[in-house]
């Protein structure tokens, strides 16, 4: 039921083009290619933006696999659309078409620039990009204790499956659901005061430090940089 | 519950960019800094918990839980589930950048609607399930609401879409009324200052 795995975050990609350029600029290219992707209507447009994701994915050295399984799961959003838009009106195949290929240049986009940059790296751009300093603790601590916390639910479950609980379609099972819910926000809740205690004792005071990360970037880096900002500006002329 | 990037149109997706950062200011001003733990892990247990599949019949749903977030979190909703979402993208790329204020709207609106009604209902001296079906039901309820607004929004050509996506929430609202009646029923017996109330 509860995947650990699944949620382990990605190992990024070692020495690829993307990985080498700063966060911050990644996360505004990302956000760039996102916002693209979502206004412009013409299929043309559309198309060169896939196309654009491509070379994304290529720059980033992604193992293929992953991006495979990642599509899989997509698609089978996709194939709902398929299914139920060509028969609601006459344009439904147009827009079953340009969404297909919207949210595959999308995801592509996502998983090119996202998976090649570690959190920390996204803790410390969204630092840069002036967000607001309790939006990205926030977002450092939901990251950290959601790999803490996924354990604890397999615990609790493991225990639950060890008493002999069993699923089924009764309330009983509900309950039993319920009460794994209701445990694990309590026990998060105490483990919370627990954390900010140590770390009041480490002296936080509501600010941050976060590592920074140098980036390397040489003269021809820095060029295909300025090639990728161009050929989405590009886009927009399409 | 989630839309996919590249199905809206921008005046759904607009609406819902103002919206969510008008809601995540309002959610941040509300907290201190020393709540930042409170929230960030509370809300990961959340994430946590959305991702339990539960088998009905032949089919697998998961909850949303976005009710008695609310019911937890109150106005940190939002920044809560911005975190939440944009976690999301980076994990398992559902939903998107460019849909992230509708999706934030759609979830924390909800949530807090129904968590307010929940809290109402407790500290109104019922019993403390009742509280906690009220907010997990009329969470669901809402956000699907939402949900189906903005497809309808986008386009006739969603409108097939949007009622299917209606009907398929129905045994959505009772498995999440019936849940959320076990986990309030829960927390209120064994730490009620969580949900905001004295003990008694």
């Amino acid at each position: 039921m509860i995947n650990v795995s699944y949620i382990n975050y990605h190992s990024k990609p070692k020495g690829s083009f993307l990985e080498r350029i700063p966060p911050y600029v990644k996360l505004l290219l990302t956000f760039s290619v996102a916002v693209c992707v979502a206004l412009l209507d013409s299929l043309m447009a559309q198309i060169f933006l896939l196309m654009y994701s491509i070379v994304l994915v290529g720059l980033s050295g992604v193992p293929v696999k992953r991006l495979l399984k990642r599509l899989m799961a997509v698609d089978g959003f996709v194939l709902m659309l398929w299914l139920t838009l060509p028969f609601s009106s006459e344009e439904g195949v147009t827009t079953a078409t340009l969404i297909t290929i919207r949210i595959h240049a999308a995801v592509l986009a996502f998983m090119a620039l996202l998976q090649t940059t570690s959190m920390p790296e996204i803790l410390q751009a969204l630092c840069q990009l002036r967000f607001p300093s309790k939006l990205v603790a926030l977002l450092h601590f939901t990251y950290r204790y959601i790999h803490v916390l996924a354990e604890e639910a397999s615990r609790i479950h493991r225990s639950m499956a060890l008493r002999g609980f069993e699923p089924s379609l009764n309330l009983r099972t509900f309950r039993a659901y319920g009460y794994l819910i209701g445990m694990l926000l309590l026990r998060s809740f105490v483990r919370s005061q627990r954390v900010y205690n140590a770390m009041l004792l480490r002296g936080f005071n509501g600010t941050y430090t976060f590592l920074t990360f140098k980036s390397r970037l040489s003269r021809p880096d820095f060029l295909k940089l300025a090639v990728l900002y161009a050929l989405l500006v590009g886009c927009l002329m399409v | 519950m989630h839309i996919s990037e590249g199905v809206l149109s921008l005046y759904p997706l607009t609406i819902g960019a103002v919206g969510a950062v008008v809601g995540i200011a309002a959610g941040l001003k509300k907290m201190e800094i020393d709540e930042v733990p409170r929230v960030g892990i509370v809300s990961a247990a959340l994430f946590v918990s959305s991702l339990i599949h539960i088998n009905i019949g032949p089919a697998s749903v998961h909850l949303l839980l976005n009710g008695i977030g609310g019911l937890l979190l109150g106005m940190k909703l939002f920044p809560a589930y911005l975190v939440a979402l944009f976690l999301q993208v980076l994990l398992f790329q559902f939903g998107g950048l460019a849909v992230l204020g509708v999706n934030i709207c759609t979830m924390a609106i909800s949530g807090l609607v129904g968590g307010r009604l929940g809290r109402c209902v407790i500290i109104s001296g019922k019993p403390s399930w009742l509280g906690g079906a009220v907010a997990g039901g009329i969470g669901v309820v809402l956000a699907t609401l939402f949900t189906a607004l903005a497809l309808a929004f986008s386009g006739e050509v969603f409108l097939i879409t949007a009622k299917l996506v209606l009907i398929a929430h129905i045994p959505v609202v009772i498995l999440e009324s019936l849940i959320g009646a076990f986990i309030a029923s829960f927390i209120y017996k064994m730490m009620p200052s969580l949900l905001g109330v004295d003990e008694k």
